[in-house]
């Protein structure tokens, strides 16, 4: 009787550890990378930190992106999260970019309104906005262009003076 | 005749056995996980970013995954965005997760960028946690901040102060000739008014 008590305690502190009640997201941190010369791929990462009712740890969220579902990583102790991608330089996405993070129940719920089309009841816990300026390409005219630009107008005006002189 | 025979046979029963085996072995989660480095030159003090990419090729779900990188010690490399340690409490069959971190290299020189570590539960029933090593890339040249600058860099301030030392040597002798011509046309005039 004792062990099948246990068993159930088990069972639900193992079903509760999977869940976050009234989860919220704090410190919500963002970076992507912008040098287009040194990285092959766009980078984005968002962090933040997720506050359960439950305390529950190491749980997973899931960011969406245009329909398209992430998963969020956890650091080791399981209260600040990850979701983080990657995009080739030419096909990144660049200006404001929403993320809206979603827990597993809301995650089910949107896969659901997926197949039935209706999105009403749907409810994000959080949205971030990412701002991605696109990766930065070098000036669009070079200075060594510019340079002999102005030397050649210089040139150009001595070889006038010249000739007229000589004329 | 009888040693073929029993060596098809044997053929045989390997080929069935390990057609089990492979089986078997999907049945159970497996993780490849891919580690690869999104930059185009690697540079003290500018951000190294690094892609891991688990895959669960695996029928059954991989439970309580964590991914573990001792390749970036505190004394040569500085966490800029991500963590060294990833958890995830599951990675369901057939689909993949990505862990994004940025370094910043300390010093230049080589160095060995080596394997990850992903430890997992194979299946809901498995006890005996499984390790599975990420690839690794070898030896990398971390490029000094002032090679990469002089290679890469924009060189708008160099170029100005070309311009600013050049200056001189076509300015000096452009007003010298100008205030001759000047007086020249001064004394031109006058002579004509005469």
């Amino acid at each position: 009787m004792i062990s099948i008590i246990f068993g159930i305690l088990l069972l639900a502190t193992f079903s509760l550890g999977q869940q976050c009640n009234q989860a919220k997201i704090i410190n919500v941190r963002t970076w992507t990378s912008e040098n287009s010369k040194l990285n092959i791929e766009t980078a984005y990462i968002i962090q933040f930190k997720a506050q359960c009712q439950n305390n529950a740890r190491n749980v997973p969220f899931y960011g969406e992106i245009d329909g398209k579902f992430l998963v969020s990583s956890a650091d080791a102790t399981g209260e600040t999260y990850e979701i983080s991608w990657s995009e080739p330089i030419k096909k990144a996405r660049s200006g404001e970019i929403k993320v809206r993070i979603f827990d597993e129940e809301g995650y089910g719920a949107f896969r659901k309104a997926q197949r039935s089309g209706d999105f009403s009841k749907i409810k994000e816990l959080h949205t971030v906005t990412l701002y991605h300026q696109g990766s930065y390409k070098g000036p669009s005219i070079q200075i060594e262009f510019l340079v002999t630009i102005l030397f050649g107008v210089i040139f150009y005006f001595a070889k006038s003076s010249i000739n007229k002189i000589q004329n | 005749m009888k040693c073929v025979i029993f060596l098809i046979c044997a053929l045989l029963a390997n080929f069935v056995y390990s057609e089990t085996v492979v089986a078997d072995e999907l049945e159970d989660a497996k993780l490849l996980i891919a580690k690869n480095v999104l930059n185009n030159y690697i540079v003290e003090g500018l951000n190294l970013t690094i892609k891991y990419t688990i895959h669960n090729i695996g029928s059954s779900p991989a439970l309580n995954v964590k991914l573990q990188d001792e390749n970036f010690p505190a004394e040569y490399f500085e966490y800029a965005s991500g963590f060294n340690v990833a958890q995830w409490g599951r990675i369901p069959p057939k689909s993949n997760v990505d862990h994004v971190v940025v370094v910043s290299p300390k010093l230049p020189g080589m160095f060995n960028l080596t394997s990850a570590v992903v430890t997992y539960l194979p299946s809901e029933k498995a006890s005996k946690v499984q390790t599975g090593y990420s690839t690794e890339l070898g030896e990398v040249y971390i490029q000094k901040l002032s090679d990469y600058n002089r290679r890469y860099a924009s060189q708008t301030i160099n170029w100005i102060l070309f311009i600013i030392i050049a200056s001189p040597s076509i300015l000096i002798p452009y007003f010298l000739w100008n205030s001759s011509k000047s007086k020249y046309q001064k004394s031109k005039k006058l002579k004509k008014s005469n």
